[in-house]
């Protein structure tokens, strides 16, 4: 056993008392997520407030007095709608390839006789191009417009007034004091977080893993420092037990980090409105998540290590780890998917390593975690685990692979 | 004392060591039914060029490595069955096994001092009788990296003479090391001698095992072509030192011989 504790002190000792390494381990990666975040923060708010700011130019072919009402109203800036005739359509559209305006509506000539006489379904065309950000935006707002303001409008006059259009209201009480929103205070996370955190852990977990596990392993085979451990009297598997042991340690210390950066720096990225600004989770929930990173730690940690100890450099084990990091990827995106969630539904596929550990994370943030598929989770992942620590002890026996003879 | 019985190491080939090699071969023969007894208190010396089965040869003794046939016993200890006691009663130390370049060498004497389970009073006064003796105790607080090549081997043999092992192996001494440096590790091994240790050294320099060596084995592919001690080895072969015998040895057995032109 002293040889386990002494292994380990060793491992983070080179971590935690190296500057160099404690700053590119922890600190480095963390300051580029907040600098990156940061910056696709404000490009992104700026974007939104240069779209909400624009006025698009638009022309209008045969465009009528009961066309221009219809089409007024609060929620677009109609100020650079300009009307021309049917020649000058050609021309605009050339324009419009240019990116020199944005958006062109044509109405048929007898677009209010049709309608009132029902003769024929007027079509109206809306050319714009989609390459262009400021047109494609256009299109959508003013599709909208033509299918909803303009539609009911004409459809107002036909049936003798807009009164006669509403025949239901839903969620519109009286008192206007009514509130529709069922879900849990503690469970009021956004979906949006609920999906992307899970799958950002897997994956933030396991480089952590992947960059520490290939140096602690193959660095030292490679620096020919793993032969005078190997000469001490203690037993290899003591000395494996070490490396796991730290190695987990480290790695759920640089996953916890960069995940707590990531939640505090994805809303601000992202748009506060759209993630949700954050998410609540109880202690209990808190501490499930925390059991779930541990085990999925080890997991990797000894993944990395198998992988690690049969390579005779770090960049030989840094490539035999890259695959594994593909299937991580696959299984944290596959999570993204509500379809493939079994909303702790079928638990087999909670006892699958990496996948059932992102399917249980998503089910802690999105408050509809069940106790039976983390138990399954965690204990699955942690067996698994303990089988490959036997592996790696045998291997650590083998002087093929360990003095690479 | 040393007894090495009748042992053969194969190393096999995988499929990419093959490739790097561009051979067909599925295997190398790096020891061949090797035997020689090294006996308490002497300074055993083995001989031989590069490849010869030194290395493999000292790393079997030090349970790095487990003989493909034979058997080797340390003070009666089998290096396969009893592996950790071996390793208990040795040091090896060889250019191949290095101290760790981001850790200080006060760090690191403590390190292998609890892997050891030596207790911290034993490890704190062998620290200052080592470094003492090696002139280290200015370095003890640089990481290994700042430190020279001379200074490195003299840290690293105290860290390897932590336990106060009875047996110490050790590959190429000199190797890479400066003059002076070189000097006090041979003064240092003579001094383990008179301690009454059992001291396994492998060189291919000349001057070294003559200086140092009471019996010496000449290994030539693999294969231990003579044993004896310098006067015997020079009657054998009728040559006026060392050197000369060992090209006469070598000349006579190695497959190498047309290759090399002698």
């Amino acid at each position: 056993m002293e040889a386990v504790i002494t292994v380990f002190k060793k491992e983070l000792h080179r971590i935690f008392k190296d500057k160099k390494m404690l700053f590119s381990t922890f600190v480095l990666p963390v300051f580029i997520m907040i600098i990156i975040y940061g910056l696709v923060g404000n490009m992104t708010e700026k974007l939104q407030k240069e779209m909400s700011q624009y006025s698009p130019s638009v022309y209008i072919v045969n465009s009528t007095d009961k066309i221009q009402k219809a089409m007024a109203g609060p929620v677009l800036d109609l100020s650079r709608v300009s009307e021309i005739d049917g020649m000058a359509a050609e021309d605009t559209k050339e324009l419009i390839k240019a990116q020199a305006a944005d958006l062109l509506i044509v109405f048929p000539a007898s677009f209010d006789a049709d309608i009132e006489n029902d003769s024929g379904m007027p079509n109206v065309e809306i050319y714009y191009n989609p390459d262009n950000m400021n047109s494609a935006n256009a299109y959508t707002m003013y599709l909208e417009m033509m299918q909803d303001q303009v539609y009911k409008s004409y459809l107002a006059d036909k049936v003798g007034g807009a009164d006669k259009l509403d025949i239901f209201t839903v969620n519109m009480k009286a008192d206007g004091e009514a509130s529709y929103e069922l879900s849990d205070e503690d469970n009021s996370g956004s979906q949006m977080l609920a999906t992307l955190v899970p799958y950002m852990v897997v994956i933030l977990l396991f480089s952590g893993a992947m960059s520490m596990g290939t140096d602690i392993i193959a660095g030292e085979k490679e620096r020919g420092t793993m032969a005078s451990l190997l000469l001490t009297p203690a037993k290899r598997s003591s000395i494996a037990m070490g490396k796991l042991l730290a190695l987990t340690v480290i790695t759920v210390i640089s996953a916890t980090l960069y995940s707590v950066t990531m939640v505090i720096m994805v809303p601000k990225a992202m748009g506060e409105a759209l993630t949700g600004g954050g998410f609540n989770i109880t202690v209990g929930q808190g501490a499930m998540v925390f059991a779930i990173i541990i085990a999925l730690a080890f997991f990797y940690v000894n993944v990395v290590t198998l992988v690690s100890v049969f390579a005779k450099s770090v960049k030989e084990a840094q490539s035999y780890t890259t695959p594994f990091m593909i299937l991580v990827v696959i299984a944290g995106v596959l999570t993204m998917f509500n379809s493939f969630s079994s909303g702790g539904q079928n638990i087999f596929l909670y006892a699958i390593p990496v996948y059932g550990s992102a399917l249980c994370l998503s089910d802690i943030f999105s408050g509809t975690a069940a106790v039976g598929g983390f138990a399954v989770n965690v204990i699955c992942t942690l067996l698994i685990s303990v089988l490959l620590t036997m592996v790696i002890s045998r291997v650590f026996d083998n002087e093929h692979v360990m003095m690479n003879s | 004392m040393i007894q090495v019985n009748n042992i053969t190491k194969i190393y096999k080939y995988s499929l990419k060591m093959k490739r790097e090699l561009n051979t067909k071969e599925t295997h190398r023969k790096a020891v061949e039914k090797l035997s020689f007894t090294v006996k308490d208190g002497e300074i055993f010396g083995l001989l031989g060029t590069n490849g010869a089965g030194k290395t493999t040869t000292l790393r079997c003794i030090a349970t790095l490595l487990k003989p493909t046939e034979g058997d080797i016993t340390v003070n009666g200890l089998d290096t396969v069955k009893d592996a950790a006691k071996v390793r208990e009663r040795l040091s090896l130390l060889t250019n191949d096994v290095r101290l760790d370049p981001q850790f200080t060498p006060d760090y690191l004497f403590d390190f292998f001092g609890h892997m050891r389970e030596i207790p911290d009073d034993i490890i704190a006064a062998r620290k200052e009788e080592l470094f003492r003796y090696f002139d280290v105790n200015r370095y003890a607080d640089k990481k290994i990296e700042e430190l020279s090549t001379g200074t490195r081997q003299k840290i690293s043999l105290a860290i390897s003479m932590i336990h106060d092992p009875d047996i110490v192996i050790f590959d190429e001494p000199t190797t890479g090391l400066d003059i002076i440096t070189a000097s006090s590790v041979l003064d240092y091994l003579l001094d383990l001698k008179k301690k009454g240790k059992t001291i396994l050294i492998s060189t291919h320099i000349m001057s070294e095992a003559e200086k140092l060596c009471d019996r010496i084995a000449v290994l030539v592919d693999g294969r231990k072509v003579a044993q004896g001690t310098l006067p015997e080895l020079l009657e054998e072969t009728e040559a006026d030192n060392l050197e000369g015998a060992f090209f006469k040895y070598f000349r006579d057995n190695s497959k190498e011989v047309e290759r090399w032109r002698l």
